[in-house]
């Protein structure tokens, strides 16, 4: 770990202290606000996410919430290379949220992006960090300029110093912070842009507009290096904290007991023996606070015990009596959702995804077809910290303490339920603890809003494990219908693909454009159980029955499945792509990068060598959010130790590696995940509610079970950098499950694989 | 009224005794450190030691504390600023992702360099169980091996 860098320096969190806004009340006044000086525009700071200290360390803000993906320490990572700092001077922190009137009175992010989630906020902050990071640069060298009274072009910047070219004089960045602030900053604005949305971003001018130098990618000392976390040090002594590590001052404690049914509610219930736990305060009716039209349930709605203390409204909790109005799902099962599913592929009226040539008739036609029906639970989310929010509601102020993906999708919620101005609602973000999509819901937010408004004192909502699965918005449960013809020369000439679900699939993906007759359908399954983003959403499914599939395509023509890959995949090239990308300008599907990272795979696990008997070994490939993922998987099945993975190998090309510690990181994670998925993931609905509730019931991966051998190889992209959290798992599940095909000759269709190979 | 220690400092306690470790460490002395991840003892998110044993926190209630207990929360685990070598393991390794588990794997890793100062990877996948959401487990392997490094040079 020569090259790792770690420090343990302690984070300072904006807004706990108060302040809110980084941005000066002029960039919030709602007009386009053209620069003057950095003190005007940024408070002082050398644009948004600089500030330099007198001891000549510097501040970063990190803009992005971090919920383990290591944004907090990538994106400062690339303000720190522009600015030409040393990392070890830096400072990381969280910033708060921030938002800006547009001209018609609409609230927008300012500066980035500033949710994670959809891998993408690396890939929308890059830019403006990069810019923001070499204006800061910029200001210092034009104050070092004034101060040693030669041209810029006689200076030169080296880990936050200054140096004369000439006099080889060298002076710290702190000694110009102050007049720096005081530039005019020369054709910077702060504009709209429309990026997934608009936003408001600093203009920076290019550098054919003489605008600030940026560094090209071979001067680049913290970008590409490894980098440890910065807030490790932090972890490991408990310091860091975490969203339910936050108390609001005089808050009291609530716990919910919410209807578990779907759509069902409050018939009636009694209060009286909760009220007499000493320290309940209040038991409270929690109403359904969804919006009209709401597709499911937002909040359950149930009955909160309200209490000076956390055990008392546990306490409280217990003994409540609640008669549920069950509603009108009750015959929701997971046996009703298949079948379900099974009669919507058969009759339902399917959304066409991707269409080429004449698929029926290719398919009546075939010399020979085969047909394989794959199909998946719902997922839930298990993150480590569960849901939980504190709230404070006072006539001209709110505070919300969270940890959340997307804080400005609370504190605009919290505007909408308090009808306070923005600027009065503070949001202090904790560190989250895993959040994988769930975390960017409101609901949860809502709740302690609601009951600090009814209690009139501030309100911190606990929600316990058990709380946390059954009120999951799960990833949707799946069914997929996968049909290939064949021509009487054995060469694949039809592919359909038929999906029934609660949402889409990303059926769009490879092997679209390839064979001559494709159609991939999405048909809707009526179901109630409520659903939201999880890990790769719509990937995580579609890379199992695609990639899975092929390989019974490959067996079926006697083909290696690396070899029919790369065949179908043909010429480097990029082809159509008609579906959500973070910043899809120019992004095709790219034949080029799968080629790249399948082959990549292959070899560096030896791809076609002899493997011990007993071993099975699978690949496969998935496009996830702009990036590319390949792995090799190797297992091995004997009667002892049943399945044991033994090694894999992967490949990614995700554009430019910001933190390789980080991205693989993410990769390890992803593949974790997916083994887990597949052992254990197994939401049981019954009656029309969730009754799996804790890790005894619905496992995790635990560390004897994780493989031993694990690589991870990065493609050498000249691309700018995509994200890296999601791309793994979609292309590592039917990898395994290629390699337990492999191995066992049973071909598991069906998740999770239960004990499926010991029958 | 019982009176115990937490990392070395008395504590008094005397609500009630059905009440979970966990809870009187996170929300009556303010040590935040230790997580609640399950509340059955399934996750080991809010692993403590009690006595020098790693215990989770959740499933050990009040009534089991007597005036003897002393228990040590991850915020007592190094000697000042001196990490203990399994913090300094973790550090090196870069093990933690979101960081919510790590205290409980770690203060289930300090018991378990105790039963095997050199654990083999199989040791390791019979008595480490703490679950780990991310997937930290590559690097909590590593760490563990560089931790028990760090305590044989130590001389512990």
């Amino acid at each position: 770990m020569g090259t790792t860098k770690t420090r343990r320096d302690a984070l300072r969190i904006f807004g706990l202290g108060g302040a809110l806004v980084v941005a000066a009340p002029s960039l919030l006044s709602g007009t386009k606000v053209h620069a003057e000086t950095a003190a005007n525009l940024f408070a002082g700071k050398l644009g948004p996410f600089v500030q330099i200290n007198p001891d000549n360390t510097v501040t970063v803000g990190a803009p992005c919430p971090d919920m383990g993906t290591g944004v907090e320490t990538s994106l400062p990572m690339i303000v720190a290379e522009e600015l030409d700092v040393d990392w070890a001077q830096v400072r990381v922190e969280r910033m708060p949220y921030a938002l800006r009137a547009d001209d018609e009175g609409n609230l927008r992010q300012l500066f980035v992006n500033r949710g994670s989630g959809g891998s993408y906020a690396v890939r929308y902050a890059w830019k403006p960090l990069r810019n923001c990071g070499a204006l800061a640069r910029d200001l210092l060298v034009r104050a070092a300029a004034v101060h040693f009274g030669v041209a810029k072009s006689a200076l030169e910047t080296k880990q936050g110093f200054v140096i004369n070219k000439r006099s080889g004089e060298k002076q710290p960045y702190a000694m110009f912070a102050s007049a720096a602030s005081k530039l005019d900053m020369l054709g910077v604005s702060i504009d709209l842009k429309d990026l997934d949305g608009p936003q408001f971003q600093v203009t920076v001018p290019a550098m054919s507009e003489g605008g600030p130098r940026r560094k090209a990618r071979d001067e680049y000392t913290i970008v590409g290096t490894p980098t440890a976390q910065e807030n490790v040090g932090r972890v490991v002594t408990g310091a860091e904290r975490f969203g339910i590590d936050l108390d609001i001052e005089g808050q009291q404690h609530a716990v919910i007991e919410r209807c578990p049914y779907f759509d069902g509610g409050v018939a009636s219930f009694s209060a009286e023996e909760a009220l007499a736990v000493a320290g309940v305060t209040a038991v409270v009716q929690v109403p359904s606070l969804a919006a009209e039209g709401a597709r499911f349930k937002f909040n359950a709605p149930g009955i909160a015990v309200v209490a000076t203390s956390l055990w008392a409204a546990m306490k409280g909790r217990e003994k409540l009596k609640v008669d549920w109005d069950k509603g009108p799902n009750t015959h929701e099962n997971n046996d009703w959702q298949r079948e379900n599913a099974a009669t919507a592929i058969k009759n339902g009226n399917p959304n066409i995804l991707f269409e080429k040539g004449d698929v029926d008739s290719a398919l009546a036609d075939a010399a020979k077809t085969i047909e394989s029906v794959y199909s998946n639970p719902h997922f839930s989310h298990l993150n480590m910290e569960p849901m939980n929010c504190a709230a404070s509601v006072e006539a001209n102020r709110c505070v919300i303490a969270v940890s959340h993906q997307n804080p400005v999708g609370a504190a605009t919620y919290a505007k909408g339920m308090t009808d306070l101005p923005i600027d009065k609602i503070e949001v202090r973000a904790g560190r989250i603890g895993c959040g994988f999509g769930r975390k960017w819901s409101n609901e949860f937010v809502a709740e302690a809003l609601f009951l600090s408004q009814q209690v009139k004192t501030p309100v911190k909502v606990f929600w316990s494990r058990e709380d946390d699965v059954q009120h999951d918005f799960f990833n949707p449960a799946g069914y997929a219908k996968m049909q290939a013809g064949f021509d009487a020369e054995n060469r694949l000439v039809a592919w359909h693909a038929c999906y029934a679900g609660g949402w889409g699939t990303k059926m769009r993906v490879f092997p679209a454009h390839l064979i001559p007759n494709m159609r991939a359908e999405h048909v809707y399954s009526e179901s109630r159980t409520p659903l939201g983003p999880w890990r790769g959403p719509g990937n995580n499914t579609a890379g199992f029955y695609i990639s899975c599939f092929m390989d019974e395509v490959a067996r079926e023509m006697q083909r290696d499945p690396l070899e029919l890959w790369l065949e179908l995949l043909g010429e480097d090239r990029d082809l159509p792509f008609d579906e959500w990308l973070p910043d899809p300008r120019g992004q095709g599907l790219s034949v080029t990068k799968t080629k790249a990272v399948l082959k990549l795979a292959a070899e560096k696990a030896g791809w076609g060598s002899k493997l011990p008997n007993g071993w099975g070994r699978g690949i496969a490939a998935h496009m996830t959010h702009g990036g590319y993922a390949a792995f090799v998987v190797d297992v091995s099945h004997s009667k002892q130790k049943g399945l044991v993975v033994e090694r894999v190998f992967g490949a990614a090309e995700c554009g430019m590696i910001i933190n390789p510690l980080g991205a693989t990181a993410q990769m390890e994670s992803g593949v974790i995940d997916g083994l887990s998925t597949v052992l254990y993931q197994n939401v049981q609905i019954e009656g029309g509610r969730v009754i799996s509730d804790n890790f005894d019931a619905m496992p995790l991966l635990r560390i004897d079970e994780a493989p031993k051998h694990f690589e991870m190889h990065f493609v050498d992209s000249k691309d700018e950098p995509w994200g890296t959290g999601e791309m793994a798992l979609p292309a590592f599940i039917p990898a395994l499950m290629n390699a337990i095909f492999d191995a066992t000759g049973k071909r598991i269709k069906d998740l999770p694989l239960g004990d499926q190979l010991s029958t | 009224m019982v009176t115990f220690k937490v990392n070395g400092e008395a504590q008094h306690f005397s609500g009630d005794l059905e009440m979970p470790l966990l809870w009187f460490l996170r929300e009556e002395t303010g040590k935040k450190g230790t997580k609640f991840g399950c509340g059955i003892g399934q996750c080991g998110a809010c692993t403590v030691h009690v006595n020098g044993h790693a215990m989770r926190s959740c499933s050990v209630p009040m009534s089991a504390i007597d005036p003897e207990t002393e228990v040590t929360t991850i915020e007592g685990l190094a000697d000042g600023d001196k990490l203990h070598a399994v913090q300094q393991a973790w550090v090196e390794e870069d093990v933690p992702q979101c960081g919510y588990c790590q205290a409980g794997q770690i203060m289930a890793v300090v018991d378990l360099l105790k039963k095997f100062p050199k654990p083999t990877d199989q040791e390791i996948d019979d008595n480490h169980d703490n679950l780990c959401r991310c997937g930290t487990y590559f690097r909590i392997r590593k760490a563990i091996h560089r931790a028990a490094k760090i305590l044989e040079e130590q001389g512990a």
